[in-house]
């Protein structure tokens, strides 16, 4: 035990050991006057002079000077010294984004031949390195044993962080009992919006929908939702309250009508950059509704005729035009026109070049989807000579067909026939693998002046350690004399 | 107590079941033994954690904490033993092994230390039979002591075993043997010299149906510190003293 501590002791303090042999030289060279003074008398026990006669007066100085420092520090050695302490400030919590480095620095005072650990305080515990040893994952955690001014400070890197790294950090002295000073890692994460979360919702009119986003992050990340055409979001039908920007992860809409059909974009934030968005495109269903722009369009035989319809549904209806309960097709005299006109208008025309004599009737304007089948009905009737002759006298322009209705002209929006695509892409939060080698850094062998209070204890040292020494020196005088 | 041992088991973490003995029971002033096995063919390390303060004991081949009544040897290729001489009542409770492996493996081991039983006021007027061991330097030390109440009968001889075979004390370098008669009382001192792991085993002293036992199981660390422990700072003082004077 004892030889063990005397080791520490020579590697740890260094400099009082110097002081302390300087003091012994000294002593050494007044003995060695004296014995110089001594060796006069030379025919006074004569065996023995003969023998202390062939040593040479250096060498006798220089082994009396190292025993005497051989033995002080022995008995300095043997003494127990002050237990070591954690200075503050240690094992700072910290807190690192994904792929970062971590330090956790432990400031460890008077260490002598204890040892220090470093464990992750879970349950159970993990050993992280021992003394001047990584113990596991060599490629995660680096260990910088005793380095700074005063060699005192303990560094251990957690390389990379990711979110198992968050928790606990404690390091450890092998005190009895123990010494600890523990530290908190906090791991940021940037927001994430979950791939479960839905990028199509289908809904039919005057049901109730719940739009859901779920985002994880570190912090918990805020999600807001608005609509892709800047539009007022209603949380009540078509005319209730609504806002532009909607804040929670679960947007809650009842009675939803076909004007909630839009692209609706949430976007999580928490501080961390990038924010995350994603699109979610809500699509409303309803049975068709057709509308003539004109119930009864007047033609005369030769003449041209058209008859127009205009159509909401979603999904998009088959179109189709009837006569007295039949199907008409295209021909080389009728021609049929469909245009989108929005998301689910559409405009559809039916155009008879040449009017003859059988084209005379009621036609019917058949709109059918998945959720219904509803026609409106236009009447193509003949003109008489005699009224043919009046409406020449009618201004150009009077007859003009009715036009869109207000409500339709506010919803107008442009269409895209083309699939969108999702504007979030996902991005690689982690930092790609690196290839690393540990090699344990090595042990500073300058070492600089030390402080005050260390010259203070070897001065202390030093004058206890006087009285044996000069109990030895009067000894070596009497042993001479003798 | 059984929650206590159920919630020290539920920290393994392993693929596999702890094949080494997960409760040890042990008597107090008595060693324990903690076993951990690793898997062969690895050169994985171990570290042995007291769960009540999160002490960490010992590092792969070498002790961490200063008590010296903690050591760590390995016992063959791949079971380490951590040990614990001269149990105490507060040593009871949940040690944890961790192991480097990339399963981060943990086994945990509950210590139950005992009370010692007290001897009965029956077993007074009877004989018995004690058998104590002690570690001198590189030697072991059995003491056993026959005590009889009955005067009148006179002790017989005392016979020794170790692992159910009887000792042969011919072998004086290695066996030695001193006995000390009084009234009623015979304490025969058995000293086993420069003592190896060869010398492990169950050792026992019989005297007239009445038969105690110890188990002795020595390892080199322990070994080493005895030494070390042995030496006094005034003999080497004394020793350069002398050697000064002779100058």
């Amino acid at each position: 035990m004892c030889v063990s501590s005397s080791f520490s002791f020579f590697s740890s303090t260094l400099f009082p050991y110097f002081s302390r042999l300087h003091l012994c030289l000294l002593f050494g060279k007044w003995t060695a006057r004296d014995s110089a003074l001594s060796g006069a008398p030379t025919f006074r026990g004569r065996g023995r002079f003969v023998i202390l006669f062939h040593i040479p007066l250096q060498e006798k100085m220089y082994l009396f000077a190292l025993l005497c420092g051989v033995l002080l520090v022995f008995k300095q050695a043997c003494s127990r010294g002050a237990p070591p302490t954690i200075q503050q400030p240690s094992m700072s919590s910290a807190v690192a984004l994904l792929g970062q480095d971590v330090d956790f620095t432990c400031i460890v005072n008077d260490l002598g031949s204890h040892m220090v650990a470093f464990v992750k305080a879970d349950s159970p515990p993990r050993l992280l390195s021992f003394d001047e040893k990584v113990f596991r994952r060599r490629n995660k955690y680096e260990l910088k044993p005793r380095i700074g001014d005063l060699h005192n400070e303990w560094v251990l890197t957690i390389k990379n962080v990711q979110e198992s790294d968050r928790g606990n950090y404690s390091c450890q002295i092998n005190t009895e009992p123990i010494t600890l000073s523990t530290g908190e890692l906090d791991v940021k994460v940037p927001p994430v919006v979950s791939r479960s979360t839905p990028a199509a919702v289908e809904v039919r009119e005057g049901n109730n929908v719940s739009l859901t986003c779920k985002a994880d992050g570190n912090p918990t990340p805020t999600v807001i939702w608005r609509r892709q055409d800047r539009q007022i979001i209603r949380y009540n039908g078509a005319t209730g309250f609504g806002a532009s920007v909607f804040h929670g992860p679960v947007l809650h809409l009842t009675k939803v009508s076909r004007k909630h059909m839009s692209e609706y974009l949430c976007v999580a934030s928490n501080g961390i950059p990038p924010d995350e968005s994603w699109t979610v495109k809500l699509l409303v269903t309803f049975p068709p509704l057709v509308q003539a722009q004109s119930e009864t369009v007047q033609a005369s035989v030769g003449s041209m005729a058209r008859m127009v319809c205009t159509t909401e549904a979603w999904p998009r209806p088959e179109m189709g035009w009837e006569k007295d309960g039949e199907p008409v097709y295209e021909s080389n005299n009728v021609a049929m026109t469909h245009t989108v006109s929005g998301q689910y208008h559409s405009v559809h025309i039916l155009e008879i070049r040449n009017v003859q004599s059988s084209h005379f009737g009621v036609y019917r304007c058949v709109a059918k989807n998945d959720n219904g089948i509803h026609h409106s009905q236009v009447t193509l009737n003949q003109i008489s000579h005699n009224h043919f002759t009046n409406s020449n006298l009618i201004p150009e322009g009077s007859g003009m067909p009715r036009g869109y209705s207000e409500d339709d002209e506010a919803d107008e929006e442009e269409d895209n026939l083309e699939n969108q695509k999702n504007d979030s892409e996902e991005e690689d939060s982690q930092s790609p693998p690196q290839l690393e080698f540990y090699s344990q850094a090595r042990r500073h062998e300058s070492r600089n002046a030390p402080t005050t209070r260390s010259e203070l204890r070897a001065i202390q040292v030093d004058s206890a350690s006087f009285p044996s020494l000069l109990l030895i020196t009067i000894i070596y005088f009497v042993y001479h004399g003798f | 107590a059984s929650e206590e041992v159920m919630a020290c088991l539920r920290q393994e973490r392993s693929r596999v079941e702890n094949p080494s003995q997960t409760i040890v029971n042990v008597v107090a002033e008595n060693p324990a033994y903690l076993h951990c096995s690793v898997p062969p063919d690895a050169e994985h390390e171990i570290a042995w954690t007291r769960v009540s303060d999160g002490a960490l004991l010992t590092a792969g081949n070498r002790t961490f904490t200063r008590d010296p009544r903690w050591q760590v040897s390995k016992k063959s290729a791949n079971i380490w033993v951590l040990n614990l001489r001269r149990a105490e009542q507060q040593d009871s409770g949940c040690y944890l092994c961790e192991i480097n492996d990339k399963h981060n493996t943990v086994y945990a081991v509950y210590l139950k230390v005992l009370e010692p039983p007290l001897p009965s006021p029956s077993s007074l007027q009877k004989k018995s039979t004690k058998l104590m061991a002690n570690m001198s330097g590189d030697e072991v030390v059995l003491n056993c002591t026959v005590t009889s109440t009955d005067k009148d009968e006179e002790v017989l001889d005392v016979v020794w075993t170790r692992d159910g075979n009887t000792i042969n004390f011919n072998d004086t370098e290695k066996y030695i043997l001193k006995v000390k008669r009084d009234a009623g009382v015979v304490i025969e001192t058995m000293r086993i010299r420069k003592a190896t792991m060869e010398d492990d085993g169950n050792y026992a002293c019989e005297h007239s149906q009445q038969k105690a036992s110890q188990i002795v199981h020595i390892n080199k660390a322990e070994a080493q510190t005895s030494n070390s422990a042995t030496f006094p700072c005034s003999i080497f003082s004394i020793s350069i003293f002398m050697y000064f004077l002779y100058l």
